[in-house]
């Protein structure tokens, strides 16, 4: 292996340890304060660049419909539980999304497809965990666990009707590459790690200045303490998941262009992402980061050494992080939370 | 027995099915082998995995290539596949069982993908996505099972043995022991339970059960491919678990034949709705298990079984279980403590206590809440480790030993705020005490040997016996989550009993009583004491504590404040002002 | 005027109820304690008030019905739990604690000024608190933990102030200050209704008392008939066996 080579593996490693980063930053926001292992996190990143494909090629994807029915069924629920304003507001948001999506297929212009494919993605994220976890409140991490990969099936088998077995290829948004070295980049690369900084910054910042941030922190931190103090779980958990979806969808954005996007691609990088989290216990950004980097290196190298087997080795790298996880905890309980 | 007769007539039905309905009744039947396994995992400890299509890939994949390339013999494939799924488990169960429960199933997830990645890029081993194919049929004897009609009976012969010996488990020792660890580890510690020990065994367990039904589906098709063991199939195993009721057989069975049934029509009825193009049984499959978690997190069963005659324990009249030998002789030393402080962070919950109690004596421990004496208890049961000093107990060290290696040594305790399991009879609950008089495992319990040996049926007798002690008999088949305060409370001293203490510790058994309860209390605690049982009693009532006790030990901000005979501290300045709120001006 | 009205008040866990219908009321302006032996049921209450715990009966507060409300909505309204173990946010700072506390009040669009002058109120009630006000929860001493509890209740101006055993595992002079600072809010008209297992201090601050036993009410009244009550004094820690032949000598 010689010194192209290496710097070569190590950047992929680098860049596609980012995308894990950025994934698992949204498996540890969303979890710590739902307590929802939100496996989807890799259907809701592909959905964004595939809805943009589409959109730019003059067609109007089913995502945008699925979109506009979250939306409604979360009107319907609102109803159910006796709201009045909240449900018209929806409903009309559902057929306001429609109408940009119609408009932007029309147009066909590509900053309406990469705002439309954002904020679908957004909405849907959101509307996902008002319609199917916020009506079990109780639940166990477990059961949540079990809904949200049903939900990774549903979302999956939906890109599939929705986007076709086809990989688009989206242009860069920094065409052109840079020689760093020997070693040649896209320039795309560096838009992927510009967003993910941005991202880090700008969480650091709501956590650590804003209130809401600090609101959010309060209830993954202590959720009856939380709720004692005012601060509605609910609420927070809708954050959260907004939050996170946003930070997907970008990803997406991004990534696309780097490799392909298909309905079955986001799958896989949101696993790495939760083996990158359990690194830090599912509940250390920092931590999170370090293994997402840690096996973004590991898949390019094994890639190189033994490619048809890289996702096996990447998933039995869970096995020595859950090691050092359980000589951390020598607790009784167990169990549940 | 309507179940029982259900079984035999589905076993009656296999000649007269048509081939279809033949190969469907196959699939179910190896269906219910795997989600038997789930009925074991998910059903009794709460645990759960995504994993168990890869646990049958497995076995598939060895059955495969131990008959076709090495020419074994079926039945030495079967073994060879069952002591790889079993490996794999441990190994898999070993790094998680100590963590909190959502890394099994992640753990899980990530073994399904790395093996679905394996079986179909490793071409060379498992012929990649092509699969292998002529694998031989079984044959039992001279009796060649290529008939699906023959090897129905084998597959549900499987399943029903299977469903027989987890009901078998379900009412042993260690079927209790599964349900105490998913409904509060702590109680299940502190009457001996090694947790991470017996999630270990059920996880291997459900997957040799997975291993078993993949070696049946190889053996069924004579062909193997990924595709059937991948994270959807695993994911089709839960949801039909989740479906049908995970936490009882019959819902297994519910589930996994109507999903089964579903998903042939679905495969016929999709396709024709929507087009060929897409998986839509997938997205079906979703959907419905959303629907069930959201609507009906309990399953279907539940509301079959509602209209069903509710079934009734039999009361076990046999001979209870032998006594433990009693080996110091009374007035000796049994529990010392000594110079035991626990720190919190920064806070000292308990710092530098030293007291004794003898066999055969009865010692308050008392102090204002927060003083530090359910951390006290906490400390002495091993569910805490002592920042410094020891505990000490009929001449073992036992500070620093986990509650499960406690218990056995003979100390029971109750807790402050009942920890009862609600869903099982008051009898079951009492018979958990047992647990560390009784020896049969999980593999004893799972073939029926404990009741065989009558070690079940003592159980039970004894667990009968502790309850005539506390006068609870008549509700022994009442679920404990109807009882009101008192006999939740009468029901954990039961429980403690039940393990036959040589040291008994009540956390505040009289708190939230009425009168007439608390009198009856102190009848029944003074009883025990008569007979011998020693008992260290935390309590707010001094009627019960003063009428009851042979010393007290006071307790202050985690310190010891006095210690004496109850008539010597209740004149005691110093405990009057801390204790009883009452300052020593106002009292003189 | 009646701020707040029990009447047939139940809480139960599943399927087993520890408060057997009581009534309890509270007058604007009051301190009223709920004092009894462990397991009354006196937290339960607390708990069922605030939403935390499943509570059926009739709940008036401030003159209106209340409907079951999950513990969010009834913090808007108003009525605000000292929680016994305080549940704090051990990484987060006090001053992040004490905004905390105000906001739901923020989100209402409160504006920054009035934040701003009860952030200043609580730390002159509680001066310890402005010494720590950057170092986090989790390294402050039980009193001082007491302390923020209360000061992030009192950052949501409640109307009614709940409190469950502020003294709690603390020592004689931390209590003597806790309940220095709860006679000061009393008197400056803040309503409360207080869970104590310090019977003297509870009886010495409050205006009137509820004694509970095995969930029930078994005598109210003003402290001082109370302390005459020999139903209270049996029920309340054995005081009897104590106090009569000490207070007789």
């Amino acid at each position: 292996m010689d010194a192209t080579i290496l710097g070569l593996l190590i950047a992929d490693g680098i860049t596609s340890g980012v995308i894990y980063g950025l994934l698992a930053i949204t498996i540890v926001l969303v979890f710590t304060v739902t307590r929802v292992l939100f496996v989807p996190m890799g259907e809701l990143l592909m959905y964004a660049p595939l809805t943009y494909a589409l959109l730019v090629d003059h067609k109007l994807p089913g995502s945008v419909w699925l979109g506009a029915a979250f939306l409604a069924a979360w009107g319907v629920l609102d109803l159910l539980r006796g709201a009045r304003r909240a449900p018209l507001l929806l409903f009309g948001g559902a057929g306001a999304l429609l109408g940009a999506g119609i408009w932007a297929a029309s147009t066909g212009s590509p900053i309406l497809a990469w705002a439309m494919a954002v904020g679908v993605v957004v909405l849907m994220g959101v509307a996902t965990y008002r319609v199917f976890f916020e009506p079990i409140p109780h639940a166990s991490v477990l059961a949540y666990l079990i809904l949200s990969l049903g939900l990774h099936f549903v979302l999956q088998g939906l890109g599939l009707v929705f986007f076709g077995p086809e990989q688009y290829r989206l242009p860069p948004l920094l065409p052109g590459e840079v020689q760093l070295g020997s070693v040649p980049l896209p320039k795309q690369n560096f838009a992927v790690y510009a967003l993910a900084l941005a991202w880090v910054l700008a969480l650091y910042g709501f956590f650590s200045r804003s209130l809401y941030g600090k609101a959010l922190l309060a209830c993954a931190i202590n959720r009856r303490g939380a709720r004692l103090t005012g601060i509605s779980t609910r609420e927070a958990g809708r954050v959260a998941f907004t939050l996170a979806s946003l930070i997907s969808a970008l990803g997406g954005m991004l990534l696309a262009p780097l490799t392909n996007a298909a309905y079955f691609m986001g799958f896989i990088p949101s696993l790495k992402g939760f083996v990158a989290a359990v690194l830090g216990g599912l509940v250390s950004y920092p931590l999170a980061a370090v293994g997402a980097l840690l096996v973004g290196t590991l898949e390019a190298f094994s890639a190189f050494y033994a490619s048809a087997y890289k996702e096996a080795l990447v998933f039995a790298f869970l096995l020595p992080i859950l090691f050092v996880q359980s000589l951390r905890t020598l607790e009784i309980g167990g169990g549940e939370e | 027995m309507i179940r029982w007769i259900l079984l035999a007539l589905a076993f009656a039905l296999i000649p007269v099915l048509p081939p279809f309905y033949l190969t469907l009744l196959n699939f179910m039947a190896i269906g219910a082998v795997v989600t038997l396994g789930l009925y074991l995992l998910t059903g009794l400890a709460g645990m759960s995995s995504f994993g168990q299509a890869a646990f049958m890939g497995l076995a598939a994949y060895t059955a495969a290539i131990t008959t076709t390339r090495w020419g074994w013999s079926p039945w030495m494939g079967l073994l060879l596949a069952l002591v790889l799924c079993g490996l794999a488990a441990v190994v898999l169960g070993s790094v998680t069982v100590r963590l909190k429960g959502h890394y099994l199933p992640l753990a899980t997830i990530a073994w399904q993908m790395a093996l679905s990645i394996l079986m179909g890029n490793l071409v060379s081993i498992t012929g990649g996505h092509g699969g292998i194919s002529e694998i031989p049929a079984l044959s039992l004897g001279p009796l060649s099972l290529r008939d699906p009609m023959w090897f129905g009976f084998l597959s549900l012969g499987c399943a029903v043995l299977l469903a027989w010996g987890c009901a078998q488990l379900t009412s042993s020792r260690m079927g209790r022991a599964l349900r105490a660890v998913r409904g509060d580890g702590v109680v299940a510690a502190s009457f001996g339970v090694n947790l991470p020990l017996v999630r270990l065994q059920v996880f291997v367990l459900a997957a040799l059960f997975a291993g078993l039904a993949g070696w049946l589906h190889a053996h069924f098709l004579r062909f193997v491919n990924p595709q059937p063991f991948g994270l959807e199939a695993s994911m089709r195993y839960v949801i039909m678990a989740v479906a049908g009721g995970v936490d009882r057989i019959p819902g297994i069975f519910l589930g996994t034949g109507l999903l089964t049934l579903l998903g042939s029509w679905l495969q016929d009825l999709l396709p024709v709705l929507f087009g060929r193009t897409a998986q839509y049984e997938v997205i079906a499959y979703g959907l419905i298990l959303a629907g069930i978690l959201i609507l009906a997190p309990r399953g279907l069963w539940p509301f079959l079984e509602a209209h069903l005659p509710p079934r009734r324990q039999i009361l076990s009249q046999g001979r209870p279980l032998p006594p433990p030998p009693i080996p110091i002789p009374r007035s000796e030393v049994l529990l010392e403590v000594r110079e035991l402080t626990k720190n919190f962070g920064g806070l000292v919950a308990v710092n530098g206590i030293s007291f004794v109690v003898r066999r055969g004596e009865v010692v308050g421990l008392i102090g204002p809440n927060g003083a530090g004496k359910t951390t006290c208890f906490n400390l002495i049961t091993g569910l805490y480790t002592p920042t410094r000093g020891e505990v000490w107990f009929a001449g073992h060290r036992i500070s620093g030993r986990p509650p499960f290696a406690v218990h056995p040594l003979g100390i029971a305790r109750t807790f402050q705020q009942p920890h009862l399991f609600g869903e099982l009879t008051v009898l079951e609950n009492v018979a958990l005490g047992t647990y560390s008089r009784t020896r049969s495992g999980m593999l004893a319990c799972l073939v029926g040997w404990d009741k065989l040996r009558g070690e079940e049926q003592a159980s039970m007798a004894e667990a009968y016996r502790a309850l005539e002690r506390v006068g609870l008999t008549h509700l022994a088949q009442e679920k404990a989550g109807k009882l009101p305060l008192a006999q939740q409370r009468l029901l954990e001293i039961a429980r403690a009993l039940a393990s036959s203490p040589q040291l008994l510790l009540l956390d505040e058994p009289a708190a939230g009583l009425r009168a007439r309860e608390k009198r009856e209390l102190a009848q029944l605690l003074r009883r025990l004491a008569e007979g011998g049982t020693s008992i260290l009693i935390v309590d707010h009532d001094m009627d019960l504590i003063m009428g009851l006790v042979d010393r007290v030990v006071v307790m202050h901000y985690g310190e010891k404040l006095a210690e004496g005979a109850p008539e010597g501290v209740q004149q005691n300045p110093q405990v009057l002002e801390a204790y009883l709120g009452v300052s020593v001006e106002a009292a003189g | 005027m009646k701020l707040l009205e029990l009447r047939d008040f139940r809480v139960r866990y599943g399927a087993v109820e520890v408060v057997h219908g009581i009534h309890v009321e509270v007058n604007e302006g009051e301190a009223v304690t709920l004092i009894g032996p462990n397991g009354a049921g006196k937290t339960s209450t607390l708990l069922g008030l605030v939403g935390m715990a499943q509570a059926t009966g009739k709940v008036r507060f401030n003159g209106k019905l209340l409907p079951h409300r999950t513990p969010e909505q009834l913090h808007r309204d108003g009525i605000v739990l000292v929680p016994e173990g305080r549940e704090l946010f051990p990484t987060l700072t006090v001053e992040d604690h004490l905004r905390l506390g105000a906001f739901s009040r923020i989100q209402r669009g409160a504006p920054r000024s009035a934040v701003e002058e009860d952030l200043e109120w609580v730390y002159t009630l509680f001066p310890r608190l402005r010494e720590r006000r950057r170092q986090l929860a989790g390294t402050l001493s039980g009193g001082e933990q007491q302390m923020l509890a209360i000061g992030r209740a009192l950052m949501s101006r409640p109307r009614l102030l709940l409190l469950d055993e502020p003294s709690l595992g603390l020592a004689p002079l931390v209590v003597r200050e806790i309940f220095r600072v709860l006679g000061e809010l009393l008197a400056r008209g803040t309503t409360m209704l207080l869970v104590e297992q310090n019977a003297r201090m509870a009886l010495q601050l409050a205006d009137r008392a509820y004694v509970l036993e095995a969930g029930e009410v078994i005598a109210q009244g003003p402290p001082q008939t109370l302390l005459q009550d020999p139903r209270v004094a049996e029920a309340y820690l054995g005081l009897r066996r104590v106090t009569t032949p000490t207070g007789s000598s």
